[in-house]
């Protein structure tokens, strides 16, 4: 036997107490008269009273006390991981034509001197760099450079490890407020800026332009 | 005049984040953080792995939040990218095989089985075993059954926040809740007639 049909989709929410005033007297009414219908509200009712005898999940301290960190972690982890996918489409995108313009535009002798401009320009801004900016600047523990690696993965593996250091707190922060260059003067700084590293000057200045576009600073 | 931080509601404080204040951010966190956590813990059941999914919850919202465009409440919203998340979650494991509801009605003798902690009737059950007892008749549930179960019952949501996250109709919520209801009826009777005796 079961309860009746008409009814008894409606015993979950007589047991929760969501239906009216005349919808939980027309069940009652039933009740007093169904005893399979009364039997069947009846263990509903006393399955919701021993559900509400479980405790709350509660979680425990140490994890919650480091829980706004850890997001703030994930953020600023997910942050740096678009931006050097965005600075790698960008590059890849525009060094080849660029290249190509220049072998069309120039002949070779002037390429050279062209060429030879762009890295003194390139020194003169890495050596402002390290005697103006990085004063201040925090040393930090140099990260493993390897040598075949482009400046970008070298900065995204720099501040994968800055991450998982003890400074992720501070990075987060950067981060949070739009503060890359902070960022990026600590990388120049603790990679062991080299004056003649171009690949790492030309990621610098493309990272700041992107800095100075959209943050206007 | 100032509003107390503890009377705002999620929308003022949205609206103070994408003004730029990470303090309204952290607010809208720390309300929900335990709701998000304990939704999760009821699918992952470990606590390292509901943190790692309520942080991605929250890292979500940070990263989507100025441009969301409000459909349903921040709340649901919420829960929405919670459960997804909860998802992606267990599909990287291996599922317990569970009994249809169906296949349930079909043989009455093929009840679903009680919890292992039930062999034992003797004894008397802590807290803990309750804990464990109900997880156990939880995962028996389809998955729907399960997720409107959990919404309702242990996360307050309401009838409509639930079909919301779900997507589903109002009336479907109700009765995947009916058929979890009769289900867990089923499975916790020994236990509660156990207290009953005690």
């Amino acid at each position: 036997m079961k309860p009746c049909d008409r009814f008894e989709e409606r015993y979950t929410e007589y047991v929760y107490g969501e239906l009216n005033a005349s919808e939980s007297q027309l069940i009652e009414a039933h009740l007093k008269e169904c005893a399979l219908c009364a039997k069947e509200a009846a263990a509903l009712r006393r399955t919701l009273i021993f559900l509400e005898r479980e405790p709350d999940v509660v979680m425990p301290q140490e994890i919650t006390r480091g829980f706004e960190q850890g997001v703030y972690r994930r953020i600023a982890f997910e942050a740096n991981q678009r931006m050097v996918e965005s600075t790698n489409g960008r590059i890849s995108k525009w060094a080849g034509p660029l290249s190509h313009i220049r072998s069309l535009l120039l002949p070779s002798s002037w390429q050279w001197f062209v060429q030879g401009g762009l890295m003194a320009a390139s020194l003169a801004f890495g050596i402002w760099i390290g005697t103006s900016q990085f004063k201040s600047a925090t040393p930090l523990k140099p990260s493993s450079v390897a040598q075949n690696d482009t400046a970008q993965q070298r900065l995204a593996r720099h501040w994968q490890e800055e991450i998982q250091s003890g400074l992720d707190e501070a990075h987060a922060e950067r981060y949070l407020r739009g503060n890359m260059n902070a960022a990026l003067e600590q990388y120049a700084r603790l990679s062991e800026f080299k004056a003649n590293d171009t690949d790492l000057i030309a990621q610098v200045q493309v990272e700041r332009q992107e800095l100075i576009k959209r943050t206007g600073i | 005049m100032v509003i107390p931080v503890s009377r705002q509601t999620d929308e003022q404080l949205i609206e103070q984040f994408r003004q730029g204040s990470v303090q309204a951010f952290e607010r809208l966190m720390q309300r929900y953080r335990d709701d998000i956590c304990a939704y999760a813990y009821r699918h992952a059941k470990s606590y390292e792995d509901a943190e790692d999914i309520a942080q991605e919850v929250f890292a979500k919202v940070y990263r989507a939040l100025p441009a969301w465009k409000p459909q349903a409440s921040f709340k649901t919203w919420l829960y929405t990218i919670a459960r997804n998340l909860c998802t992606d979650h267990h599909r990287g494991r291996i599922r317990r095989p569970t009994q249809s509801l169906e296949a349930l009605q079909a043989d009455s003798s093929d009840e679903p089985t009680a919890p292992d902690s039930a062999n034992d009737p003797v004894r008397n059950l802590e807290e803990s075993e309750i804990h464990t007892v109900i997880a156990e008749a939880l995962d028996q549930l389809s998955d729907q059954q399960k997720e409107v179960f959990v919404l309702y019952h242990y996360q307050h949501l309401q009838i409509k926040e639930i079909a919301k996250v779900l997507e589903i109709a109002d009336g479907t919520v109700k009765m995947h809740r009916h058929r979890a209801m009769k289900k867990l009826r089923i499975l916790l009777e020994p236990y509660w007639k156990l207290l009953q005796e005690g």
